[in-house]
């Protein structure tokens, strides 16, 4: 068991951390308290019968306590947050109550979206305050009074900064995707923006991989946190069936793709690559080739994104090349299909990766392209997450 | 009561008998079934409860009888209408403005050059669009003057359609109107296309709407207009002060539930939806309280009603009528009685705990406004802050190390993690070096009472643990002879592990101790142990 003491610079980084005790299962809407247009909400939204995460950690959350929430990709996280926030929010008062970070523009603004699909009832006004937009029109917005704000940590920190953002009613904050956001890249931003809010504002943390030295550091910021966590072996899920195909020269991924390339048009699928220029050079490619293909990677101007974005989700495109930019917590139902066309940098970002396929128990399939020396790399996610990873075989189409 | 031998064999054909009944139950069902079922089933659709025959005859008034012939008189009419308009080949120009009423064009219908007139109907209604077909199908024959040769355009709805060369101008002007004609439809079509769905909703600006079916359109001009849509949206958003779900979803390919209700993007429109729809949702729910009340009724007067059965029956017998039984409620006080009891204990921890949480101060709120302006150091904070300040020159020879660090994890940080190939994990070892002071000495003992917390009983349990650190961590002497005399007195001492003779059975025992004593200052952690430090 984590054993904390409260306000000591501990040393935790030999404690392991578990799920807390005594956190209740609740399996159905129904019993958790909502309010009525909130349920309404729900049920339109398309949730029936909340996922295993939503039966726990809603109600912890609703009561004001502290949480740090894990849980397999595609099942119902950003849900589980917005619910628990709608619930709390009070709807009379035009002030922001809750901030919710992340590390992607992209994802901040799906989480704006997700959060007035289920308060769509309530009227909710939810703001996503991101980066790559106009400034004045951000601080119009505000100015006029959101209930929820969902953003990336440099806008969110310059609007309060500005006083445009007004903290002095925040209540919560939410960290999606908390290991990338503690991370070393954000951390310092997220610090900044938490010493503007008052103290002892509750705290949520959700991701779907929390590793060791992430938890470690909560308690700078967290107060007796309820913990509901996932062991490693178990955060693959079952409905993503993953493969390999290896190749001996890094030229041939290239026709390997190709050759896929009927597959990956049965539904929706996301190729990822390691760097921006590499998702440059193999569009281009593809395109050469006369594959219809779209890219999106951090480098292109916002409003390209944006565009790049929703044609994906209206179906327009199906075929996305892409960075990690798309790796975390982007949700489009229709996409079942994952290939690695680089390995990832880390074990974490394969869990992310492969997570954009299969939401909310669909099926779904990851292919890793992999060079010879490549393949012990994968072994080795195989073996950390205890998973399978098998080559591809002749049928994958009928496996999406 | 008279007794029974219970035997195996009466059991037996117990059974046996038993066995039999229900073959013979079995068998009479069965026969019971083929008798009806034939004749069930043949009528199954046309049975009808008695009288109700008669009672449609009833029900047809005069009235709905006029209403019946009154359409299909003006059925016969419109097929007559139909026909005419379908064989005349020749119309004037007033005529021909008149037809474009029409949603079928019926002159071009009545081009069907090799069908005799009189077969005219009947093929229509099998193929009726066997003349479109022909209009615009690949083949064709080669074209007699150039005026039939055919030609391929595009219409307003974006799907390239053939003609030929001399219908080309007439072709032309019908798509203008249906242009004019769509968009003036517009405003109907949009608030019948509410739900969204597969279906591009159309803007209020008036482009061409598109939607799925519309494949012929380029993939690219597709994206395009969706572009140029999606941009206009953006726009009218920007001026808009409230936002909703609608406003924003932007034709995301999304299933939702069923109770999914595509409000208007229009405030006053969705605040009206909104109150339709609660004024729907009231009346359900007080039907559906009416037909419970109902339901309830019922069942009360079956209730009575078996009530009162029984007592005429026992009446009959001679006994007093059935008393009321009281309403049970008792059973529902106890378990009451024993949630509260336990809550009261769970409250306190709660509110112990609650309590706790409140007094705690996060180390990322120090200075903030309301809470302490610096951090308070504990001792031992404060001691190790010190250390990690203290300049490398000054710390112990770094030969000191390795005779006092007794922890195993350390040397297991230094060497390389080699399984781990990549990670996200920071370098364990250069993360450790940062927060370790440079050296950590045992604890001492502090035999005189003066704890720095005054908290005897952890002093105790402290006691305790550093006396058992002691015992497990360093080489062991043996014990002067005369220790069993004039040592402490703990139980736990009196009975050595090496006192028994087995080499290999005290050296595992004593490894475990270690392996336990190493994991229990795993999981405790070190403010404890440095309490002792100064």
């Amino acid at each position: 068991m984590a054993k904390q003491r409260a306000g000591t610079l501990e040393d935790l980084s030999n404690v392991e951390f578990e799920t807390s005790e005594g956190v209740d299962v609740i399996d159905k809407f129904k019993n958790m308290g909502l309010r009525e247009e909130l349920m309404r909400g729900i049920f339109a939204y398309g949730f029936e019968k909340p996922s295993a995460i939503q039966q726990r950690a809603i109600k912890p959350i609703m009561k004001g306590r502290d949480v740090i929430a894990q849980a397999q990709s595609g099942t119902g996280k950003t849900a589980t947050f917005a619910i628990s926030i709608l619930q709390s929010l009070d709807l009379t008062m035009r002030e922001t109550q809750v901030l919710c970070l992340s590390p992607t523009r992209e994802l901040a603004v799906q989480i704006q979206k997700v959060i007035l699909a289920l308060g769509d009832f309530m009227n909710v006004q939810c703001h996503a305050c991101i980066g790559g937009t106009n400034l004045g029109e951000d601080i119009r917005k505000l100015d006029y009074g959101q209930h929820v704000v969902s953003g990336t940590p440099g806008r969110v920190y310059d609007m309060i900064r500005r006083r445009a953002l007004r903290t002095r009613a925040v209540k919560m904050l939410v960290l999606d995707e908390a290991d990338e956001m503690l991370n070393k890249g954000f951390k310092e931003q997220i610090y900044d923006v938490y010493r503007f809010l008052p103290p002892s504002t509750q705290v949520v943390l959700i991701s779907a991989t929390l590793p060791h030295e992430i938890l470690e550091i909560t308690s700078k910021f967290m107060t007796d946190p309820i913990r509901i966590l996932v062991k490693r072996d178990e955060l693959t899920l079952e409905g993503i069936k993953q493969f390999f195909v290896a190749v001996e020269r890094e030229e041939w991924k290239f026709d390997t793709l190709c050759d896929l390339y009927d597959t990956l048009t049965i539904t929706q699928a996301v190729i990822f690559c390691n760097t921006k220029r590499k998702v440059d050079w193999l569009t281009e490619k593809m395109r050469e080739a006369n594959f219809t293909v779209s890219s999106m990677h951090g480098d292109m101007p916002q409003k390209e994104r944006d565009a790049i974005m929703k044609e994906f989700r209206s179906g327009q495109s199906r075929v996305l090349i892409t960075t990690d930019v798309w790796a975390r917590g982007i949700d489009v139902q229709q996409v079942s299909l994952v290939i690695n066309y680089d390995l990832p940098n880390n074990r974490e970002l394969y869990i992310h990766r492969i997570g954009r396929s299969g939401r909310f128990g669909r099926k779904g399939v990851a292919i890793n392209f992999v060079k010879s020396d490549d393949i012990r790399i994968l072994r080795d996610i195989e073996q950390y997450y205890s998973t399978q990873i098998d080559e591809m075989p002749m049928n994958v189409a009928d496996l999406i | 009561m008279s007794t029974y031998e219970i035997s195996k064999s009466s059991l037996l054909s117990l059974k046996a008998e038993i066995l039999r009944k229900q073959e013979e139950l079995n068998k009479t069902k069965l026969e019971n079934q083929t008798k009806t079922a034939p004749t069930k089933k043949l009528t199954l659709l046309e049975v009808k409860n008695k009288g109700v025959e008669q009672r449609t005859v009833n029900d047809i008034s005069e009235e709905d009888e006029n209403l019946l012939k009154k359409s299909r008189s003006i059925l016969e009419a419109k097929a007559k209408l139909y026909e005419k308009l379908m064989r005349r080949t020749n119309f004037t120009d007033e005529e021909l403005e008149h037809n474009q009423r029409y949603l079928v064009r019926f002159h071009k219908k009545s081009r069907i050059p090799d069908l005799p007139p009189d077969l005219d109907d009947e093929l229509d209604d099998k193929y009726p669009d066997s003349d479109e077909e022909r209009h615009f199908s690949d083949e064709y024959e080669p074209p007699k003057n150039p005026e039939e040769d055919w030609v391929e355009y595009t219409d307003c709805l974006g799907r390239t359609r053939k003609c030929m060369k001399k219908d080309l101008a007439f072709v032309k002007s019908k798509d203008a109107e249906l242009l004019a004609a769509v968009n003036k439809d517009e405003n109907k079509v949009e608030q019948l296309s509410k739900a969204g769905g597969s279906v591009v909703e159309i803007h209020e600006s008036g482009e061409p709407k598109l939607s799925n079916a519309n494949e012929l359109l380029s993939s690219d001009m597709r994206r395009e207009l969706l572009r140029q849509q999606w941009e206009k949206a953006e726009d009218q958003l920007r001026k808009k002060d409230d936002i909703h779900y609608q406003d924003i979803l932007f034709n995301e390919a999304r299933t939702h539930g069923v109770g999914y209700y595509g409000f208007s993007k229009d405030e006053e429109e969705r605040a009206k939806q909104q109150e339709a729809l609660k004024n729907l949702r009231q009346e359900t729910e007080q039907e559906q309280k009416k037909a419970q009340d109902l339901r309830e009724l019922r069942e009360t007067q079956l209730k009575a009603r078996a009530k009162a059965a029984r007592n005429r029956k026992r009446a009959r017998m001679g006994l007093p009528p059935e008393e009321d039984e009281p309403e049970v409620v008792q059973p529902e006080e106890p378990p009451k009685s024993e949630v509260s009891e336990k809550p009261v204990e769970n409250e306190n921890k709660d509110q112990e705990k609650e309590a706790a949480r409140k007094n705690h101060v996060r180390p990322w709120d120090i200075g903030k406004k309301g809470v302490k302006e610096h951090y308070e150091y504990t001792q031992e904070e404060w001691v190790d802050k010190k250390r990690r300040e203290r300049p490398k020159d000054f710390a112990p020879p770094s030969s000191y190390k390795n005779s006092f660090r007794r922890d195993p994890e350390i040397r297991e940080n230094v060497e390389p993690d080699k399984k781990l190939y990549f990670s996200t994990k920071k370098n364990r070892s250069t993360y450790k070096e940062e927060k370790q002071p440079p050296m950590r000495p045992k604890p001492i003992v502090n035999e005189c009472d003066e704890s720095p917390e005054s908290d005897s009983q952890l002093c105790e349990k402290e006691e305790r643990r550093s006396n058992e650190d002691t015992r497990g961590k360093r080489a062991e002497f043996a014990p002067p002879p005369t220790y069993d005399y004039y040592g402490p007195s703990d139980a736990k001492k009196s009975k050595p592990s090496y006192s028994k003779g087995n080499l290999v059975e005290s050296i595992s025992a004593g490894l475990q101790f270690l392996r336990e004593q190493a994991e229990k200052k795993g999981n405790s952690n070190k403010h404890d142990e440095d309490m002792f430090l100064i």
